[in-house]
């Protein structure tokens, strides 16, 4: 490094951090110390390229784009969703699913423990819980598709355009409305907060109210009663639970956490009657007395059991 | 219409509800980031230190305490990233006040000997600059070539993960850096030429 101080070296060695730090999953920060630490003029450095960086909102698009300038462009992006998809297919195995992005369409993520407000034009906000994705459409505001995980949508209601999400082979239509959607791999739930949405207008045309909920698993769909103030409770990390199965609540726990939690084969069917308020998920143990279980660390999740 | 519907109103229906307002139990969050804090503190001078902050990393120190302490961050995922993060953030935020300082004494003189003012350009032109703003950046990385293009898309504008994006596009971690390094020097670029203007 010492050798390196050539100013040009130098500022590509800071674009470098510049780039690295900004990832959301950057944690090498004493290396990036180090490399601060090694020459007077590292840190200044840095600081100019990344203070570059910030200045460069004012001229990006925002999270959710206005629809893109024409042109070519549309090719050019589909080329992209072709190799993304051509390297899901080989992998195999994702961790996060890439799903097909077409200029159009693009997705957001969340890691499990992260949440992610996303504000679409229009005055939409979907609020993102951890390990989840909702795919969304850059010509049309007024639609989302849920593809996996858990989301509140707070959606400014317009007669003419209603909203709808799209969960799987499933479709709720906004009669104006906040209400969270919860996917995963064998159920879709949907619980109302304000307002109303249909249930699959085309076919069942089911209209669910301010604490109304449904739970559609299998082909079979049960409707329920949840209090509106309830819902989205996640968002300040508040379960409410009345008599669903300890395998459901360590199914919001992982999502909200970030951790895997299990629980034993005997316990999962236990009904589970309370509110968890959890402040800290890295202090998940404290639960246990809660379940009448033991909740511990097991690698790097958790597993609740018989105590 | 699905089958079983009518639904039988079981598990979930009438169901019971219990108070929010007396939480069964709570885990605090800021008492573990303070503690994570307190273990970490010369970790943190350090950071600061090779920083630049010289005599003001433990002012500095302080104030990421404060902020530790009466910020309601939420519950972090990454507690100890999380504090470096908003050590770094305290840097930058300082370079900038010290630049912006700079710059308006250096205004200041330039505004005695030409009288011009910026700020003047009339509020409804703004939509425009930046449609025109946004042609320029697209064109920009347009002609850095598509995995370029959608590399910096994807970390920058949706957030995706590098290691993410790298997976998507079948090629290495560090080639997606080497792309990005390529689009915030043509775009830090074009950014300062628009400020010319």
């Amino acid at each position: 490094m010492a050798m390196n101080q050539d100013p040009h070296a130098v500022d590509e060695q800071a674009l470098a951090w510049v780039v690295r730090v900004r990832d959301r999953d950057f944690d090498d920060w004493e290396a990036f110390e180090a490399w601060l630490a090694t020459a007077p003029g590292h840190a200044g450095a840095y600081h100019r390229l990344a203070i570059a960086d910030q200045d460069l909102s004012d001229i990006l698009p925002v999270e959710a784009p206005a629809p893109l300038p024409e042109r070519r462009f549309g090719r050019r992006w589909a080329w992209s969703a072709v190799a993304a998809v051509g390297v899901a297919m080989l992998a195999g195995l994702v961790t996060v699913r890439t799903s097909i992005e077409t200029p159009q369409h693009y997705q957001v993520a969340t890691r499990a423990g992260e949440r992610r407000t996303v504000t679409l034009e229009g005055g939409t906000t979907i609020l993102l819980n951890g390990g989840s994705a909702v795919m969304l459409d850059r010509k049309d505001s007024r639609f989302a598709e849920l593809k996996q995980g858990e989301a509140l949508f707070t959606v400014r209601h317009d007669t003419a355009h209603p909203f709808a999400v799209q969960v799987g082979g499933d479709r709720l239509v906004d009669v104006g409305t906040r209400f969270d959607v919860v996917r995963t791999a064998n159920e879709m739930r949907v619980a109302v907060a304000e307002g109303a949405v249909v249930y699959n207008p085309a076919a069942d045309k089911l209209a669910l109210g301010q604490g109304d909920m449904l739970r559609v698993a299998a082909g079979v769909a049960v409707r329920g009663k949840v209090a509106p103030e309830q819902v989205g409770g996640w968002r300040e990390g508040r379960f409410v639970y009345s008599g669903e199965p300890l395998s459901r609540v360590a199914e919001d726990l992982s999502r909200y956490a970030g951790a895997r939690v299990e629980v034993s084969p005997d316990l999962a069917g236990q009904p589970f009657r309370g509110v968890i308020f959890v402040a800290d998920p890295s202090r998940l143990e404290e639960l246990g007395p809660l379940f009448r279980a033991h909740v511990q660390r097991r690698g790097s999740g958790w597993l609740i059991s018989r105590r | 219409m699905r089958e079983g519907w009518p639904p039988p109103a079981k598990p979930l229906d009438r169901a019971h509800v219990p108070s929010a307002s007396q939480p069964a139990l709570s885990l605090m969050s800021d008492t573990g980031l303070q503690a994570i804090f307190l273990a970490n503190r010369d970790r943190l001078l350090r950071f600061l230190a090779a920083h630049g902050a010289g005599d003001a990393a433990e002012d500095l120190l302080q104030e990421l305490w404060i902020k530790v302490s009466t910020g309601t961050p939420g519950p972090v995922a990454q507690p100890l990233s999380y504090l470096y993060r908003a050590a770094n953030n305290l840097m930058l935020d300082r370079y900038r006040s010290v630049r912006q300082a700079a710059k308006r004494d250096s205004d200041w003189s330039a505004a005695e000997t030409d009288g011009a003012d910026r700020a003047q350009d009339p509020v409804g032109e703004r939509p425009l600059i930046a449609r025109e703003h946004l042609r320029i950046v697209q064109e920009a990385l347009d002609g850095l070539g598509e995995r370029v293009a959608f590399a910096f898309r994807r970390h920058r504008i949706d957030g995706v993960p590098q290691k993410l994006i790298a997976r998507e596009l079948g090629v290495s971690l560090s080639t997606v850096e080497a792309d990005l390094r390529k689009a915030y020097r043509a775009l830090i670029d074009v950014r300062r030429r628009l400020d010319e203007v």
